[in-house]
């Protein structure tokens, strides 16, 4: 009888290891997706929600009207790598900008460093010249930062980085496009909710065992499975959030930009 | 007859395998190749670039550091020389000697607060900082070329296609000094 109960709590035990190991794991070490899931992604998780959607609004009109893309990444630590080679090698993995025009612009914050960075692209090195960049991220953002404003100064930057492109491709963004506006709301509805369901399902499934491991990565196929090729920092959540977002294009950078310290 | 045909048709079909193969390897060794001196040229694109900035930047020091002689008489020697070496090898030296003078540069800058808090002084800095990322990222791809061909070299016949597209030798790797890799960072306080 006692064997027995001993035996049965064994068996919790190691089912609560299962289920939770993973998740312990996870918040450790946030792991940068090998895709962007967004214009913004705020892996330190220092973003409002009204920020982060203005900033997709103005990152999506700029796409939509020059073909340019900006992403807007948060992350605690780029340790032991330096915040300039980290920005490329985030930069070489997404593809931000588009194939062959490489009008891509990376802002990367790394919080716990208290540093800032910009990278452009091939194509964006005349929009935003490296002195530029610089001082985007010197006057514009990090005034904010030291009174611990980062949600409005990754903001403020972010729009800088957007007028500045704007003005290269010689458009106008307000960030009011009343398109974006719709299709922010619609993606929000209907079949997302059973996606979400189904991940999630799928996702509690891959952790207790192998058929939901199994069945993840064979509708990731050919792709690397676990769609983690970064680790570092801790805490916070991808933050999915798209807007019309529909993936980085094949852009590449020569390791252009600017940024500091605070 | 009927042999002959036959015989002629193996024959004809080992000819072209054989020069499919032959084709093969021989378009490997050309675009391998290729690589590695596209990637060599966009290295040296970025050490030009950083050349280019260094007139600028020693007037910029020297009008808040004149004393500081040596340091200014080294980048501008190496950067005369800098024209005058052709092989791959003497301009990878060059180049890292260049980022050693430069960094010492800095250095002797960081002992000038009225030259930190120059406009124009922070301008060349932060170009000088972006132009060392870009090198870092070349000389990365470059060496990601040069480790390709090399290791397609030393395969079996590959030295054989690599000598018909007409490279005998192995590519050289770009490799930054401890200090070299070292990027002055600069500092807003």
């Amino acid at each position: 009888m006692i064997i027995s109960m001993v035996k049965i709590y064994k068996y919790v035990l190691v089912c609560f290891l299962v289920l939770f190991s993973s998740s312990i794991f996870a918040r450790d070490a946030v792991h940068v997706p090998s895709r962007g899931q967004g214009y913004v992604n705020d892996f330190a998780g220092l973003l409002s929600h009204s920020d982060k959607l203005t900033i997709t609004k103005f990152a999506a009109a700029l796409e939509k009207k020059t073909t340019a893309q900006i992403a807007i990444v948060t992350i605690k630590t780029t340790k032991p790598e330096t915040i300039q080679g980290f920005s490329v090698k985030l930069f070489d993995q997404w593809k931000i900008g588009q194939k062959g025009k490489d009008n891509g612009v990376l802002l990367l914050m790394a919080v716990d460093d208290r540093k800032a960075w910009i990278t452009t692209g091939y194509g964006m090195e005349g929009a935003i010249p490296d002195v530029i960049a610089n001082k985007i991220v010197r006057d514009v953002m990090i005034p904010y930062f030291k009174r611990g404003q980062y949600s409005a100064g990754v903001t403020k930057g972010a729009i800088a980085i957007v007028s500045l492109v704007a003005k290269e491709y010689d458009v106008e963004i307000t960030g009011q496009e009343t398109q974006i506006h719709q299709a922010v709301h619609r993606k929000k509805s209907g079949l997302q909710i059973i996606f979400t369901i189904l991940l999630f399902v799928l996702i509690i499934g891959m952790r207790s065992g192998l058929l939901g491991y199994f069945l993840l990565g064979s509708m990731i196929g050919g792709r690397r499975r676990g769609g983690h090729w970064y680790g570092a920092g801790s805490g916070g959540s991808g933050g999915g959030f798209s807007g019309g977002f529909g993936g980085f294009g094949g852009g590449m950078t020569g390791g252009g930009g600017g940024g500091g310290g605070w | 007859m009927k042999k002959i045909w036959i015989i002629l048709g193996i024959f004809l079909v080992l000819a072209m395998i054989l020069f499919g193969w032959y084709k093969n390897g021989y378009n490997q060794a050309i675009a391998k190749d290729e690589e590695v001196k596209s990637g060599w040229a966009q290295v040296e694109n970025q050490l030009q670039r950083r050349n280019d900035l260094i007139p600028n930047l020693v007037n910029t020091v020297k009008g808040f550091a004149s004393h500081e002689k040596e340091v200014f008489t080294e980048v501008t020697r190496l950067r005369s020389q800098w024209g005058k070496s052709a092989s791959v090898g003497s301009k990878i030296e060059n180049a890292n000697a260049m980022s050693g003078a430069l960094s010492r540069l800095l250095l002797v800058a960081e002992n000038y607060p009225q030259l930190k808090s120059n406009e124009n002084f922070l301008a060349l800095q932060s170009q000088l900082e972006g132009t060392e990322n870009r090198i870092a990222v070349e000389r990365m791809r470059y060496n990601r070329a040069v480790k390709d061909f090399n290791r397609f070299q030393r395969l079996f016949f590959g030295r054989f296609f690599a000598a018909q597209a007409g490279v005998t030798e192995p590519a050289v790797y770009f490799e930054a000094e401890e200090s070299a890799s070292k990027v002055p960072a600069v500092k807003f306080n």
